[in-house]
């Protein structure tokens, strides 16, 4: 079975990029706000979520969804990964003790990527 | 109080000093630094806001470029197009990066982690990725190791890798022909510090500019024309950085012959 991997990102540009790059290596979903994301989740399962963090105004940011998904004993499993554009030296560290399984700045290195989760989801 | 000689109270002697005037100060004092602080939290807010409006958009423009590689890979001419939308990319990039470090620097607001750090491996995990770029040149590029590198120096390795990488890549980007030589040698004295020579056959400095070198977005000109690109920042960086792990970098020069460049950091006692 094909790792499934889903994309959580509000830029439409950006969501399409990260398709683009990893819908030849891996079973692609995407939402674009937190509710959306929470909605997905709650009805299809997932190995891996790449998280934006910046999700529009109004909305739940990345790190709040991150922690409810955590929250969920069912979802436990799943590995979330923070891909955003807060890049500044201290973010990284910022991000890790928030709880995300790992950090990937923008712009996003394809490769590292699927690396990544390759090494996390042994299918 | 003064009594007369009925012992009446006659008249009030004493200074009545008016001190509206310093209380008024010290309140524009607390004010003015109460307005300072809020200012470089604002500052600090606006440099990580600027960062992330700056990425996102790069992200597409980089990103696209690489599903552009990837769709279009049989068409040879696209292909090239699309590398140098990225090379594009990737230099705005760095431009914002050293922008944005700078500020942190200036604001004294840059995170900064110090690990015990082995100079040689610092040095030599360089060396592979700067021999291309040397050898695209058809430029030697040599490194001369002392055995003062073998012994560890406090700093933060993402901050030494960038000076590192800015000196020896500027040495290759200014030398048309010949060598860039990187020596290692310990320098003794009330503390030791290692110093590292990048010592090139490049273009050189003239003396009227080599006082200007290490401020911040001045590269040598002649006239308007500017020969090589780049925002001048990175030296600048580079020795700012070095100051805040108690090293420095200094610099001689020979216009047309080439320039030295010596990085001293301090060497943790052993």
């Amino acid at each position: 079975m094909a790792t499934r991997v889903l994309i959580v990102e509000d830029d439409p540009i950006n969501l399409l990029v990260a398709k683009k790059l990893l819908e030849k290596h891996f079973e692609i979903t995407s939402a674009t706000n937190g509710y959306q994301a929470l909605e997905v989740i709650e009805k299809f399962d997932f190995d891996v979520i790449l998280m934006d963090i910046n999700l529009g105004d109004d909305a739940l940011d990345g790190t709040e969804v991150m922690h409810k998904i955590k929250a969920n004993p069912n979802k436990k499993h799943i590995k979330i990964y923070a891909v955003t554009s807060y890049a500044l030296p201290e973010d990284r560290d910022r991000f890790l003790n928030f709880g995300f399984d790992y950090y990937f700045p923008k712009p996003i290195n394809k490769d590292l990527i699927i690396e990544k989760i390759r090494e996390d989801i042994t299918e | 109080m003064v009594y007369d000689e009925n012992l009446k109270e006659e008249f009030f002697d004493g200074a009545i000093r008016d001190i509206t005037e310093q209380k008024e100060a010290e309140r524009q004092l607390k004010k003015a630094k109460e307005q300072a602080e809020e200012m470089n939290r604002l500052k600090s807010n606006f440099l990580a806001n600027m960062s992330h409006e700056i990425r996102t958009p790069i992200n597409g423009i980089i990103g696209l470029a690489e599903v552009m590689k990837e769709e279009f890979s049989n068409n040879k001419e696209l292909r090239i197009y699309t590398e140098l939308l990225q090379q594009s990319g990737n230099r705005l990039l760095n431009t914002i990066t050293s922008i944005l470090d700078l500020s942190k620097i200036e604001s004294k607001q840059l995170n900064i982690k110090t690990e015990k750090v082995n100079l040689h491996h610092a040095i030599s995990q360089l060396i592979p990725h700067l021999k291309i770029l040397a050898n695209k040149k058809s430029i030697q590029l040599e490194y001369q190791r002392h055995i003062s590198v073998d012994r560890k120096v406090l700093i933060d390795p993402i901050i030494l890798d960038q000076i590192l990488n800015n000196l020896i890549g500027n040495a290759i980007k200014f030398t048309k022909t010949g060598s860039v030589v990187i020596k290692t040698n310990l320098k003794r004295g009330a503390t030791e510090f290692v110093s590292i020579l990048v010592i090139d056959t490049g273009i050189g400095i003239s003396p009227d500019f080599i006082h200007d070198i290490f401020s911040p977005f001045k590269q040598e000109s002649e006239g308007t024309k500017r020969r090589f690109e780049g925002t001048g920042l990175g030296l600048s960086l580079s020795k700012k950085y070095a100051e805040m792990f108690g090293g420095n970098i200094y610099v001689e020069s020979e216009k047309g012959k080439g320039s030295t460049f010596e990085l001293k950091i301090p060497l943790i006692e052993s």
